[in-house]
This record gives C-alpha cells, sequence and structure tokens, in this order.
C-alpha cells in the first residue's frame, strides 16, 4: 500500500521510507528527511514547490518560491522537507521546515490530540475498512481486519491503520 | 452490514475524500462492529459498488518466534503460523511492545508470508520485549503473543549531520554545523550530549547548531559529531569538508 503524496508509508520493519526509492539506514540524513516527509503526508501535509518534480498535488497556499524555508533568493536557499529539493553544489540544503509547514503540522497534532480526548469513551470492536476508487471509479478493497479500541475515524490518527 | 437473512445491522456513512495524486480516492474509516455481520456492502451513492462476505471461521495463529529469552541481533525475525479453516487468504500485522508500557508500535503491516526479517537498530532496548500478531482473514482477524519475552540489546544514537556536504567549502571565519541525534529509547539527545570535533582542530563544540569561536585552520578536514546517551552508548558521523 503506497500512496504517493496524500498517504505516506515509513514502514519500519522493513527499513525504508517510500515515496520514489529506497533508501538505507545507513544513511539518516536522506532516511530521516524522507520519513518525515512520509509521515508528514499522513498528517494531510501536501508536497510544496512544483521546481523539483513534485508529485502533484502540490499545497497551493506554500508561500516561498522553490520550496524553500522562507522568502530567499533563487541561488541559495534551504528546502523545506515537504519539497523535493536536495543538497547540491549551489547551497541548496534539505531536511528544514518552513513556518508554514511547521504550523500545519502543529495544527494537525491539536486536532489529532482533540479527537484522542474526544474519543477516548468506552473501547469497543471495531471494523478496520479501507479501500480506492481508481479514477475510473473501480473499487479496490484491502484487508479489513476487527479492532478493539476507543479511538474513531478522523484525521490524525490514520496512521493506526 | 448484513445479516445472513439480507437485514441491514447497521448504516455508515463516509467520503473518500483523500486524492493520492493518481486520480484515485482512498479511505481509511473505523466503522463500529455488529455480532452477526454476514456481508460488508459499499455504496457509492445508492449504488453497491463491492462487498466482502464474513466467513464462518476466524484465523489460527500461533507466534513461533521469537522464543522466550531469545536476544535479538542485528537482524531478528518473527515467525508464526497461520491458518485458515474457510481457506481465505490471511495478512499479517507484526506489532512491538518493549514491556515498558502499554504501546504497541506497528514494525510490518500488509504480510501475506508467515515470517518477517526485522532490524532492530531503532527499537528501544528491552529485557521484556514482546511480540504481537495480529492475523486477518478479510475481516475476522485473531492476535497472538509471543511466549514470554525476549532481550532486544541497547542500540547506541543515530547520528545526522545536517547541510554539511561532503568537499563542502566553508569560511575558515565563520563556520557553522547543523547536526541531531537520535536514541531509540531516549528520544533526540540534548544538545549537552552532541560533542563537535575536527581531525585538525581538535574539539569545536557541544550542541546541535554551533559556530566556530576560533578560525578553522585552512584545508581539508574531517568533521565528526559524536553522540552519547545517558548509558554512555555513543555513535559518531563524519563530513570531510574544505575550509577556505
Amino acid at each position: 500500500m503506497e500512496w504517493p503524496n496524500a498517504r505516506g508509508k515509513a514502514a519500519f520493519g522493513d527499513t525504508r521510507a517510500i515515496e520514489a526509492s529506497t533508501k538505507p539506514a545507513s544513511d539518516p540524513e536522506s532516511y530521516g528527511s524522507i520519513w518525515a516527509q512520509e509521515i508528514a503526508h499522513n498528517f494531510g501535509r501536501m508536497h510544496v514547490s512544483t521546481s523539483h518534480h513534485e508529485m502533484p498535488p502540490t499545497d497551493p497556499a506554500f508561500p516561498y518560491a522553490h520550496g524553500g524555508i522562507a522568502a530567499a533568493d533563487n541561488s541559495k536557499h534551504a528546502h523545506d522537507f515537504m519539497s523535493y529539493g536536495a543538497n547540491d553544489s549551489q547551497d541548496h540544503t534539505h531536511s528544514w521546515v518552513s513556518p508554514f509547514t511547521y504550523n500545519g503540522l502543529w495544527s494537525s497534532f491539536a486536532a489529532s490530540s482533540n479527537v484522542a480526548i474526544q474519543s477516548a469513551q468506552a473501547a469497543v470492536d471495531k471494523l478496520v475498512i479501507g479501500g480506492n476508487f481508481d479514477k475510473n471509479g473501480k473499487v479496490s478493497l484491502y484487508p479489513f481486519h476487527i479492532l478493539h479500541t476507543a479511538l474513531t475515524s478522523g484525521q490524525g490518527h490514520q496512521w493506526l491503520f | 452490514m448484513q445479516d445472513a437473512n439480507g437485514q441491514t445491522l447497521s448504516t455508515y456513512h463516509f467520503d473518500a475524500r483523500i486524492d493520492d495524486g493518481s486520480g484515485s480516492l482512498v479511505f481509511r474509516e473505523l466503522v463500529p462492529w455488529k455480532a452477526g455481520t454476514n456481508q460488508i456492502i459499499l455504496k457509492r451513492g445508492i449504488t453497491p459498488v463491492a462487498k466482502r462476505s464474513v466467513s464462518g471461521s476466524s484465523p489460527t495463529l500461533k507466534v513461533l518466534r521469537p522464543r522466550d529469552g531469545e536476544t535479538w541481533g542485528a537482524k531478528a525475525t518473527v515467525s508464526w503460523r497461520g491458518a485458515d479453516a474457510d481457506g481465505d487468504a490471511l495478512t499479517y500485522t507484526v506489532l512491538f511492545n518493549s514491556g515498558d508500557d502499554q504501546r504497541w508500535v506497528t514494525l510490518a503491516s500488509g504480510l501475506t508470508r508467515q515470517s518477517v526479517t526485522i532490524d532492530p537498530a531503532l527499537l528501544a532496548g528491552s529485557q521484556k520485549a514482546g511480540i504481537k500478531l495480529r492475523a486477518s482473514d478479510g475481516v475476522n482477524t485473531t492476535e497472538a503473543y509471543s511466549a514470554g519475552a525476549f532481550i532486544v540489546p541497547d542500540h547506541p544514537p543515530v547520528v545526522s549531520i545536517l547541510g554539511a556536504a561532503r568537499g563542502r567549502l566553508l569560511r575558515r571565519q565563520s563556520a557553522e554545523f547543523t547536526g541531531a541525534a537520535y536514541d531509540p529509547k531516549y528520544g533526540m539527545l540534548p544538545a549537552s550530549n552532541l560533542i563537535w570535533t575536527s581531525n585538525r582542530d581538535g574539539t569545536l563544540g557541544a550542541g546541535g547548531h554551533i559556530k566556530t569561536t576560533k578560525p578553522l585552520s585552512s584545508g581539508a578536514h574531517v568533521i565528526t559529531l559524536t553522540a552519547t546517551n545517558s548509558r554512555g552508548l555513543t555513535n559518531s558521523r563524519s563530513v570531510n569538508i574544505v575550509v577556505q
């Protein structure tokens, strides 16, 4: 199950974080930044910028050019980790976070905390269902399973599945 | 959800609203389960578009490894035996618990084979770790636990130097370095546990972000960030730079 952008997959047991390629654990900088991006996708963050062939959809509200973390000239800037911008010889770096992404994630965490508090009632058996409609409307169902939990559906704890 | 007589037991509405970039819509929902459900019908609007039958038997499941008292090394194997009397295909999820709390961390999911190799480098060390296996036949779910407890050795922190690319030129008067270290047991390590050194100029400072207080020697350097956790386990990462 791989969902570029809308749903990140960061698979721990197989030592990989998936979007475009597999990164080994021995390369923690790339490894960490990809994990961060995949996890942020799970909290609703889209790619920012289209300057590095980022997979759409990209966030139209992102305020900075070239996936940077602040207003800067194009020749030298740090990339937000939700872009594909990487280290290069022109002083571009990656693995940083813009105020836009930071605040967006913070809001998601706060929202998910509220959901968790509201749903911390009685744990009951729930069926975890999942699937997708392709662009032609065809449905594919994932395996379902039954979980004894107090959580309810909602943004912020989709990672539980 | 319908029972064996086709009577509706419950109805649940949701939106498939997540676009994955390929034009498809993904959905993931937690639906209150109704005992006696025989069939789950998915409708788009009022039109049935998919259904899943609930078979009569739940999977059987037994965790074979890890065994009680086993110590995990650089790689570890979790294996199990699962079966389904109805002949349904089974998928498995592997979860880990350190024994220090009630949290179960998913290590792998969507597995169809009956073993998986785990890299424990980022798992918290534990003398009382446990594994939970979950098997699903598509709906019916069975969980099983590893017998007793197994041992995960403490691991050193994972160290990363950020933004300093190999061979990068730095000005000797204003060199800055940024890095971080994550410890599987203690999380992000504090600044005081991070020490920067140069193979030419010795210790440069401590912290996640440092500015050198005196000019670096001109020429090639190997810059090393060494992190130490509260149990004294250390790890380091180096980068080659050139100071001009």
